[in-house]
């Protein structure tokens, strides 16, 4: 019996070495009792988060050797809450079997404890924390059930790198039991976590205590157990623990899944695998460039003022346009067409450049009327000068420089980023308003020959690892590539993808609604100007 | 021995790299491409699902890729034989290429600017394969453009 459950335990550490290991993921955490792999870590589950675990636990005795002892498999469920930064509550129920096997499984009570971590912050080294919990025993015994069982110790964690440790000591207080004299008794604990691959991560730990009962002198547990990360919300935990104590099990397996979560307005990060916590970088302001509308696509919201999106941005109105072009070069805008849907008018005028280490001259200008611009649109138009993509404005005056300003290799990024095309959290679907946006897009582009590529950039908020949100914003990018290239027809060829993660938010991440403003892709083309 | 030879005909004939060559191959890859300025490798796959065994092969390229200035993009572009019009195809490509890039940027720390792109054909001739090349300074120049303070409101 012994020897197959120990080859069924080691193949199941197999097929969990062998899971490919693609990212490093968010961590959910094994504080308190949501975790019963390891040994408590000292950190504590942030605020705003809640983490479930539902868990499996077979326990084998010889019956030789330990008569009182019997086989038995329980399935406890357990919770912990993030109250504070510092300070966590967590609980467990023993069984939801009800199969009368909790005693033998030695977790036979419902438990309610708190941790506080007051040395240390999340990102330190190390860190110790002050565990209280409260254990009531739930038994078929009528002596054993309602007893209540105190305990306290102090946790002291190490976590460097892919590398953890923990030791815990404190004493366990027993509740009175009717014709029972039971001792306090010391408790101890140490282990060791080694982030194996990016997802899996290997545990070992030797817990004990000094006996409560005269008779026996002491309890002493050995696991090893494995975690990994399916996603940054559910582990799968599996552990093998052998018992060396008088009244320990001979073997115990277990099996477990768990899930962490942020709650309402208060998400926040939950702890990194490999303990990954990124520095909060930042954001360098820029002054604005330049704001134009080009559609009614753009001006369905008036959003915030945002933040800079990269070294190559500008601080713009969140759903407008954004242009960025050399710094000798100017806008042009045509005049517009009797078609034109746009309701707000644009009268561009000259853009005043900072002085660079390159030399700006501004070539003169000349303002016309509306019937001259037209003119000199159309005459454009035959030259072969392209006016800018998609553009129809309106206006009473336009600015039109003679066409041999423009240097003939000219081009713009034109930036585009839309109000609809969004993301819900942890997710990449395009949703359905969003793929009604980018259908629209798409019909400009295929009405306009001259742009030559297209950019696709991926973005997510700061919630998650750095990994995680990496392979996210690809995703979105990938999305919205996959998108206009299957549906819409946009050669594939002219599209390039790009994930920003976390990078380049453009609104507060400490707000949900700024938070869903940096889930989002942006559309950046680059159009040649002289057509070719 | 011949079965030697035979894996190592197929590991030659599956994952084709070719270093530096890109005067030879551009103009197959990057046909009416005028940004792309030198090919670097072109990496054969089995399908673009599986991108496990191919990455012995970039481990390959990585040492080429590191000898680029940093200032440079790269594509990583995944040519895959498919259908445009179905939504699975297209996904797989990119997912492909996202794979490699991915890679690069975990594994091998690469420290280049790596955009990913896919193109699609119905072709029986060529296997699926992944042509990493260097974009030109033409397009690098627009991407390094400096940022000037102003005013453009309307």
């Amino acid at each position: 019996m012994n020897k197959l459950l120990m080859k069924k335990c080691i193949l199941v550490f197999i097929i969990l070495i062998l899971f490919p290991a693609v990212s490093a993921f968010a961590n959910p955490s094994q504080s308190g009792s949501t975790g019963l792999l390891v040994v408590p870590s000292a950190d504590t589950l942030d605020a705003g988060n809640i983490c479930v675990g539902a868990w499996s636990q077979f326990s084998h005795n010889d019956s030789n050797q330990k008569p009182l002892l019997k086989d038995s498999l329980v399935l406890p469920v357990t919770i912990t809450l993030g109250i504070g930064s510092f300070w966590e509550i967590y609980g467990a129920y023993p069984n939801i079997l009800f199969n009368g096997e909790d005693d033998s499984s030695g977790r036979g009570t419902l438990d309610i404890g708190t941790k506080l971590r007051f040395l240390g912050g999340r990102a330190s080294t190390f860190k110790v924390a002050a565990d209280f919990l409260a254990q009531r025993h739930i038994s078929e015994s009528p002596d054993l059930d309602g007893v209540i069982d105190i305990s306290t110790k102090m946790i002291a964690s190490y976590s460097k790198e892919n590398f953890g440790a923990h030791l815990y000591a404190g004493a366990l207080f027993p509740g009175t039991r009717k014709g029972y004299n039971f001792k306090n008794e010391v408790t101890f604990g140490a282990g060791l976590e080694y982030m194996l691959f990016p997802r899996f991560k290997m545990t070992t730990e030797m817990i004990g205590g000094t006996g409560r009962e005269d008779s026996v002198d002491y309890s002493l547990e050995a696991t090893v157990g494995a975690q990994y990360y399916l996603s940054p919300h559910f582990t799968l935990n599996a552990a093998a623990t052998h018992g060396l104590g008088k009244y320990d099990p001979d073997f115990k397996l277990v099996f477990g899944i768990s899930s962490c979560q942020g709650v309402g307005s208060y998400v926040t990060p939950i702890p990194s695998v490999g303990r990954k916590f990124a520095a909060k970088a930042e954001v360098k302001p820029l002054k604005p460039l330049k704001i134009i509308p080009i559609s009614s696509l753009l001006l369905k919201t008036s959003a915030a003022k945002a933040s800079p999106v990269s070294k190559l941005e500008v601080e713009v109105d969140a759903d407008k346009e954004e242009v960025i072009i050399k710094p000798y070069g100017q806008i042009t805008i045509a005049p517009q067409q009797a078609s034109s849907n746009l309701t707000s008018p644009v009268v561009p005028v000259e853009i005043p450049l900072k002085t660079t280490a390159e030399e700006i001259v501004f070539q003169p200008q000349k303002k016309q009327d509306l019937e001259a611009s037209a003119i000199d649109y159309t005459l454009n138009r035959i030259r072969g000068i392209t006016p800018l993509f998609g553009m129809d404005v309106k206006g009473s005056q336009v600015t039109i420089p003679p066409p041999a300003v423009l240097p003939e290799t000219m081009a713009v990024y034109r930036k585009f980023r839309f109000p609809d095309l969004t993301f819900d959290f942890d997710q990449w679907t395009i949703s359905g308003e969003g793929k009604k946006m980018l259908s629209e897009v798409a019909e400009q582009i295929r009405k306009d020959k001259k742009w030559l590529y297209l950019k696709i950039d991926g973005h997510t908020d700061s919630i998650g690892s750095l990994s995680y949100n990496m392979d996210l914003s690809l995703k979105r990018a990938i999305s919205v590539a996959t998108y206009l290239v299957s549906f819409e027809g946009i050669d594939p060829a002219k599209i390039f993808i790009k994930g920003f993660g976390k990078s380049t938010p453009i609104s507060d991440n400490d707000t949900a609604e700024g938070r869903r403003k940096n889930r989002r892709t942006e559309l950046l083309f680059l159009v040649n100007k002289d057509g070719k | 021995m011949k079965s030697l030879l035979k894996t190592a005909s197929v590991q030659i004939s599956v994952f084709c790299i070719l270093f530096l060559s890109g005067n030879a191959i551009a103009g197959e890859n990057s046909t009416n491409d005028p940004i792309t300025a030198r090919v670097i490798a072109v990496v054969t796959l089995e399908k673009p699902g599986n991108t496990a065994h191919i990455l012995k092969q970039v481990d390959r390229i990585v040492p080429e890729l590191k000898k680029i200035s940093a200032d440079k993009i790269i594509r990583l572009d995944c040519n895959y034989k498919g259908a445009l019009k179905r939504e699975s195809d297209v996904r797989a490509a990119y997912t492909a290429a996202a794979k490699i890039e991915k890679y690069l940027r975990e594994r091998h720390k690469l420290k280049l600017d790596l955009w990913i792109s896919a193109r699609l054909s119905r072709g029986k001739s060529s296997n699926p394969r992944m042509v990493i090349s260097v974009l030109s300074d033409e397009i690098n120049q627009y991407q390094k453009l400096p940022v000037n303070s102003g005013n453009m409101t309307p």
